[in-house]
């Protein structure tokens, strides 16, 4: 269980997104979502968001609790309601709409990220 | 994919379901440690099916079992199953049965990129270790077909699932819908190639009917039929047919009719576990031998079942107490029992299974069916016929000795009547109406009784008010004697040997007034011979007295004479 936050910025309007990163930390598929919304928060994102990775593996628990059934799965648990992505988060527009986070311009250099498995 | 054929062949084991049916159609229960495919269209009992055998599992053989449900919450669950029988509370709480619920909604699901089912995997090992499951249910897992939209992964997903649950070595049921021409909407059978079993409902002449059928079981025998089931509060019911052997067991045993006459026709009585027909027309007095047979066998303290469809059990006991049995009291005693069902209020299977289901509870000895071809209406010749073939062996492989009654009537065969199936049959009575002489009467006689000796003499039956009565019927010119005339004739019988009786009589005692005149003559002469016998002794004593008396009178005259002539003249004889 390893979270990362970058410090909020007061006034941003994003200060409240907090990301849940799933992964069954064996799975190639996993390591290259981890790269890809990293990536993705660093490009996208202005600070002030919070993203816990859970390992579902370790605690199986959080798996029942929060119903995944597929790894790995990105959840935005806040502003609700609560949004799902699945698969590696290779583009970054579906992210973004699903995330709400369309601004102007950003999905026309919106770039796709890591694809195959292998490079994780 | 793993080699099947690593390990050395054996037969396969399995993992019974405790519904006693199923468990027979498969030789034993699905296989274990196996995945199993449940199919079948919306409504047709795969929850329920699924459920049972965890319930089944968990209760009796000590298997902990895990539900998992794709489509009802936890709560859903357990409120559609408050109604039926298992105990679903009681068993999660004791850790032998888990229950989880995985939802699936597409909407809500974006995808980007890759993904597996890690997750599902993970919850499924979870809820494996929770309660130690030996079974597992998912119910149904096409519903991830709904929630993710690549379905190369899904696919990919399923068949290391199917691998994984072999590995894990539980006994699971999978279930899925019929749907697109397929047993599968989305081809599982493809994955689960051991054991597929295939639920059906549908609705023919308004009649609900379930079938049950064991589409593949990879290593077994397994009957191919389709087999009837009803779901009830006990849950499943599968009906099989039991047609597939024939290794009845045979007992010499005689049980009674209940009626001697009847039972001195047949040798002693039916044979134990025999299936008897008794077939006439309205009014012959069918159930009235049935009466008889249940009396019989509750007088030996035998379980009974009295299926009706035609009388209430109030009615039925009311009538019969006209002909002097009571039944009521053999309800009372808890050894008879009355079920009855009108026979347009189901379909034929439902009745099978409800009479399959009174006969698992009470385990009879003894079971009537009043009347059989009442169910002639509820469905067509074949399906009647094997309907009533399953039944009847059913009851012969519990050796149950079983009375049908089958109402003949005018313009028919005998055979339509009995809905073809005397050949199933071990005895047949046949009660006919015998009209003669501006009455009807009823006549009995034995068509048939396999394997014993029987009369072949047609009898008069009649019913009294201590019973039903056989009695010799009058073979004359004119056939058969019965009523009236049978007893016209048997007054005459009876007015001649009267008359012979008295005429012995009367010679009786003209030779007793005889001896008694000639003894009268006897001691008259007797006494006349004493009278006379008498009078002559004694004149014969008077004689000889006076010959005495004259003697003596001779003697003295001498002794005076010769006294007279001494003292005249000398000595002088006289």
């Amino acid at each position: 269980m390893k979270s990362r936050t970058k410090k909020n910025r007061p006034g941003d309007k994003h200060s409240r997104l907090e990301l849940r990163l799933y992964v069954a930390n064996s799975s190639p598929r996993s390591q290259l979502a981890r790269t890809n919304l990293r990536t993705f928060c660093d490009r996208y994102l202005e600070r002030g968001y919070r993203v816990q990775i859970i390992d579902i593996v370790r605690d199986p628990e959080a798996a029942f609790r929060d119903d995944i059934l597929a790894t790995p799965t990105l959840m935005r648990v806040s502003p609700a309601p609560q949004k799902t992505v699945i698969g590696s988060l290779s583009d970054a527009a579906s992210l973004l709409r699903a995330f709400d986070l369309v601004q102007e311009g950003s999905i026309s250099d919106s770039v796709t990220f890591v694809q195959s498995a292998g490079e994780a | 994919m793993r080699s099947t054929r690593v390990k050395p062949i054996k037969s396969i084991e399995k993992s019974p379901t405790g519904i006693v049916g199923l468990d027979e159609i498969t030789s034993g229960g699905l296989p274990r440690g196996r995945p199993t495919l449940v199919c079948g269209g919306p409504g047709c009992g795969k929850t329920v099916l699924g459920m049972e055998f965890l319930v089944r599992g968990a209760s009796q053989y000590d298997q902990p079992g895990v539900f998992m449900a794709f489509e009802e919450t936890t709560r859903e669950l357990s409120e559609n199953f408050a109604s039926m029988s298992f105990a679903i509370p009681s068993l999660c709480s004791q850790k032998k049965l888990y229950v989880e619920h995985v939802r699936v909604e597409r909407n809500e699901i974006e995808e980007t990129g890759e993904y597996d089912l890690e997750g599902l995997f993970i919850r499924l090992q979870r809820a494996i270790e929770s309660v130690g499951a030996k079974r597992l249910v998912l119910d149904t897992i096409e519903c991830l077909f709904a929630g993710f939209r690549d379905t190369n992964i899904l696919r990919a997903e399923l068949r290391r699932l199917f691998r994984w649950l072999k590995e894990k070595e539980v006994t699971a049921i999978v279930t899925a819908e019929t749907g697109g021409g397929q047993l599968t909407r989305q081809g599982l059978e493809e994955y689960v190639a051991d054991c597929v079993i295939f639920l059906d409902h549908r609705v023919d002449d308004q009649n609900s009917i379930r079938r049950l059928r064991v589409i593949k079981y990879r290593g077994s025998l397994h009957g191919t039929s389709e087999y009837p089931f009803l779901i009830g509060g006990d849950g499943f019911s599968v009906l099989p047919l039991s047609s597939l052997r024939l290794d009845h067991k045979a007992s010499n045993q005689r049980v009674s009719s209940g009626i001697p006459a009847l039972d001195a026709m047949l040798g002693k009585g039916f044979f134990r576990g025999s299936s008897i027909l008794i077939s006439g027309a309205a009014g012959t007095g069918k159930s009235s031998i049935a009466a008889h047979f249940l009396q019989a066998a509750c007088q030996r303290g035998e379980q009974s079942i009295y299926f009706a469809s035609e009388q209430s059990p109030d009615e039925i006991v009311r009538n019969m107490r006209s002909i002097g049995i009571d039944l009521e009291r053999w309800v009372r005693r808890g050894l008879l029992h009355f079920h009855t069902v009108r026979a347009g209020a189901c379909g034929l299977e439902k009745h099978l299974l409800l009479i399959h289901g009174e006969i698992t509870r009470f385990s009879p000895k003894v079971v009537v069916v009043d009347p059989i071809t009442n169910y002639g209406s509820i469905g067509n010749a074949d399906e009647v016929k094997s309907m009533v073939t399953r039944l009847v062996d059913l009851l012969k492989s519990r050796q149950i000795t079983a009375m049908f009654t089958s109402l003949t009537s005018a313009g028919h065969g005998l055979e339509d009547s009995v809905v073809g199936v005397s050949s199933l049959i071990d005895a047949w009575l046949l009660l006919r109406n015998l009209e003669a002489g501006g009455e009807r009467n009823r006549g009995l006689c034995i068509l048939k009784s396999r394997g014993m000796a029987h009369s072949n003499q047609v009898r008069e039956f009649l019913l009294t008010d201590h019973g039903a009565e056989l009695a010799e019927v009058y073979v004359g010119p004119e056939g058969v004697l019965t009523g009236s005339a049978r007893a016209m004739q048997q007054a005459r019988d009876h007015a001649e040997a009267q008359e012979r009786k008295q005429e012995a009589e009367r010679k009786r005692r003209e030779l007793e007034n005889r001896r008694r005149q000639f003894d009268t003559q006897i001691s008259e002469m007797r006494a006349k011979f004493a009278a006379e016998e008498q009078a002559l002794t004694r004149s014969i004593t008077q004689l000889q007295l006076r010959d005495q008396q004259s003697a003596a009178d001779r003697l003295h005259l001498a002794h005076l004479r010769q006294q007279a002539g001494a003292a005249a003249c000398g000595n002088g004889r006289a």
